[in-house]
């Protein structure tokens, strides 16, 4: 027999964002995990009903709607999450852009632009239309306006990452010092370390032969995210990549997945889908602009065969 | 209406192949569709029906029957009203072709009339079955069952005596959702049941124009107590039948009560009750019913350990959506004392879809018309000229619990079934 811990375990998990959301804590008083977990599903579903774009009385839903005929003057979180997003896209050289959404939903869905839409390279003239440089935001009435009536924000490649966030704070105010906080297993966050050690180590499987662990990172105070054409995309999202390049226009297909590790939650989520479709040159300037702690390529080349590229290019400076 | 004529001619093809797999001893009415003979069209295999009761239901049914006519080698030949606007309605939605009778009894006395269809108001249901029985006819009557359980009694034992079908108008019994849904919680999907809730809310007072206020009791028939029970039959018959399949079991008690607190118009029959239903392993069924609040509408709600359902609406929810194998590992682990790396899917972002957390639909194929499947049913077990298994049991159990539900209502206490009602 194994000698159990005395260490107490507080978990939960919900449905949220369209995907599982797991939380995991130890060594606190059971009624304030109780209020913690009460205001981190409150939080959650705030977030998800003020920024889902398929939610009607969503604020995004709203601007969809309205910017490209007047200007609307929205509340400063969300003018700020807008703006942080613009900021992104330049950070990135334009490869995260919240406004390439569209292009990249199922075709089965309800919503989804049509299969014969999706596979088709889009003209450079619908490219020149596109992208986050294209939404006017004026500071001083944190007003939102559309360039042009193609345009539409979807937040649901930042969205995981900025509730990561949020979640992060209600537990410094709680002083929960410790936790492992995951958005279906793609976007984590944590905070402190595991019980049994000194960091949260966070194993990445094969991709396409689940399994074994093929790399560990430690994470201590900070975040990991996943993009990747792993199997079970591939199975949802037929043969093409899910992941939209703004530029090029296609999907990123290769059998390959990013993950990186930095401290906040957004930034992982950016990086790791801007990294997911850039190429050399890009990747370099963009790893430029931001401070990560691990950002890694793994390639497969078969069922078994794989080689891990780290671009580490700077540790915590 | 073309798909609908696809799907369910998919439905009965699969039925009859024996392709529903468990759904054959969860609805084993649905044999009914396995017998080649059912759609014969030789002449001597014609199936003649005539109509009792042409009102609201039976002119629905009177419409597909005609449908029928094209496709199931089947004929409308007589219907019947005791209301002569209604008569002339129906005689006109055969153009003519059936004739009209203002007394069932006249109608039953037609020599090569197999079978009838009743949808009169409840207190008629008894009568007409046996006399129909009696004369040797196959018996399809609308729900609820009857008005007392010593009616519903006595229709059993005489279809049993003259070896003739009876079939209530249950429609559910032949929904693709609901068939697909007991399969799933017969397979262990919901996990353990333990309570089904079901309601129906209306804001209206359930009236119908009257051409002549001296027609009120005829036409209104459903709201005084000599004609109907009110909700538990017109209603709740419904959902507890439905809550019996589910289960597999019959209840073993009933509580109940009910008022009149809204439509105060010399209604005799509730405007509200609320009544809970128990079976022998303690599961619960809760079922209430109102009319002046539409709001919640009408739902069934299956509630297992595992997961839930909502009938009506098709819609399944899991209690627990897979846990991820990395996250069950930590948990494993931190309780274990050790210190391991935690597994990741190392999926990526999925674009935002919309609803994803909004439950997954029971049954995809839905387009079946359940109200005209059940008279497909009905007139292949004519012509198969057997009982069909189970159907009249549902009938009978879902039509008893429903009385003995409104007698809970009325003497406010709890009821049980006495034995010798045990079919
Ligand atoms: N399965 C369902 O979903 C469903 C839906 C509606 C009604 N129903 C059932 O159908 C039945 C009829 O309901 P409805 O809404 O059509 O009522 P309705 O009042 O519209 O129709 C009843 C008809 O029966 C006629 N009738 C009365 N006594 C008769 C007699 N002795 N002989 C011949 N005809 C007679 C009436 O004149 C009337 O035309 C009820 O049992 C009801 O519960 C079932």
């Amino acid at each position: 027999m194994e000698a159990q811990s005395a260490i107490a375990i507080q978990y939960f998990h919900c449905s949220s964002m369209g995907t599982r959301f797991d939380f995991l804590t130890y060594g606190i008083d059971e009624e304030l995990f109780n209020t913690v977990q009460q205001q981190i599903k409150q939080e959650l579903e705030r977030i998800e009903s003020k920024f889902s774009r398929f939610a009607p009385h969503s604020e995004v839903y709203r601007i969809n709607n309205l910017a490209f005929s007047k200007e609307v003057i929205t509340d400063e979180e969300t003018f700020e999450l807008i703006n942080l997003c613009k900021i992104y896209y330049l950070k990135t050289n334009s490869l995260f852009d919240i406004t390439v959404g569209k292009k990249t939903e199922l075709p089965f869905h309800s919503q989804a632009i049509t299969i014969q839409e999706c596979s088709n390279t889009p003209s450079h003239f619908e490219n020149s239309l596109l992208g986050a440089d294209k939404i006017i935001t004026v500071p001083s009435k944190t007003a939102i306006r559309f360039a042009n009536p193609y345009l539409s924000i979807d937040l649901g490649g930042i969205g995981k990452g900025y509730a990561l966030e949020k979640i992060k704070n209600i537990c410094l105010q709680y002083q929960i010092t410790n936790a492992f906080i995951s958005f279906g297993e793609s976007s984590i966050t944590t905070l402190g370390r595991h019980p049994h050690g000194d960091h949260w180590p966070i194993g990445i499987q094969h991709a396409f032969n689940p399994g074994p662990t093929i790399y560990t990172c430690k994470l201590n105070n900070s975040s990991i995210s996943t993009s990747g054409n792993s199997l079970n995309n591939k199975t949802k999202f037929g043969d093409r990549g899910h992941i939209y390049h703004p530029k090029t226009g296609t999907f990123e297909n290769t059998p390959k997945s990013v993950s990186v590790v930095c401290q906040s939650a957004i930034e992982a989520e950016v990086l790791s889908t801007a990294l997911f479709i850039a190429n050399e040159d890009e990747r370099e300037k963009t790893l430029d602009q931001f401070s990560v702690n691990e950002a890694l390529q793994v390639n497969y080349d078969s069922f078994n065969n794989y080689t891990i590229i780290n671009y580490n290019t700077k540790v915590n400076p | 209406m073309q798909d609908q004529d696809n799907s369910r001619r998919d439905f009965i093809k699969a039925a009859g192949v024996g392709g529903l797999g468990l759904v054959a001893l969860s609805s084993p009415w649905l044999k009914v569709f396995g017998d080649n003979k059912a759609n014969s069209k030789a002449a001597s295999d014609k199936v003649r029906i005539g109509m009792i009761g042409v009102g609201s239901r039976g002119s629905y049914h009177l419409n597909y029957l005609k449908q029928m006519e094209q496709t199931d080698n089947i004929e409308v030949i007589g219907v019947c009203d005791n209301y002569q606007p209604h008569l002339n309605d129906a005689i006109n939605i055969t153009k003519g072709t059936a004739k009209g009778y203002l007394d069932y009894r006249k109608l039953l006395e037609v020599k090569d009339l197999d079978g009838v269809v009743i949808a009169t108001p409840l207190h008629m249901h008894a009568q007409i079955t046996i006399d129909a029985l009696k004369a040797g006819k196959h018996v399809f009557c609308e729900k609820a069952m009857a008005k007392t359980i010593e009616e519903c009694k006595l229709m059993v034992d005489t279809a049993r005596e003259k070896g003739k079908i009876l079939q209530i108008g249950h429609q559910r019994l032949f929904k693709p959702t609901y068939i697909k849904a007991i399969e799933y919680i017969r397979s262990g999907k919901l996990g353990k049941v333990t309570q089904i809730r079901a309601y129906w809310h209306r804001n209206n007072d359930w009236r119908r124009p009257l051409p002549s206020p001296e027609l009120e009791r005829q036409i209104n028939w459903r709201l005084y107590r000599e004609y109907s029970c009110g909700l538990m039959t017109e209603l709740a018959s419904h959902h507890i039948q439905v809550a019996n399949w589910v289960l597999g079991k019959t209840p073993v008690s009933v509580m109940g009560t009910g008022s009149i607190n809204y439509w105060k118009d010399g209604r005799e029959v509730e405007d509200n009750i609320a009544v809970i239903y128990s079976y022998a392993d303690g599961t619960q069924f809760v079922y209430d019913s109102m009319t002046s609040n539409k709001f919640y509408g009408l739902e069934q709600q299956i509630l297992g350990d595992k997961g839930t359902m909502e009938l009506e609406t098709n819609k399944m929810y899991s209690e627990n959506p897979p846990q991820p194998a990395g996250i069950l590992q930590l948990v494993n682990d931190i309780e274990h004392g050790i210190f391991d790396s935690i597994t990741v899917a190392g999926a990526s972002w999925v674009p935002e879809t919309a609803a994803k957390n909004k439950g997954e639909m029971i049954c995809l194929d839905d387009k079946i018309d359940e109200g005209k499947l059940q008279l497909i049913g009905l007139v292949n077990a004519i012509r198969q000229n057997k009982p069909v298994p189970q159907l009249m049991e549902q009938g009978y159990y879902s039509g008893l619990w429903t009385l003995l539900g409104q007698q809970a209502i009325d003497e406010k206490r709890i009821i049980t079934l006495p034995k010798e009602y045990i079919i």
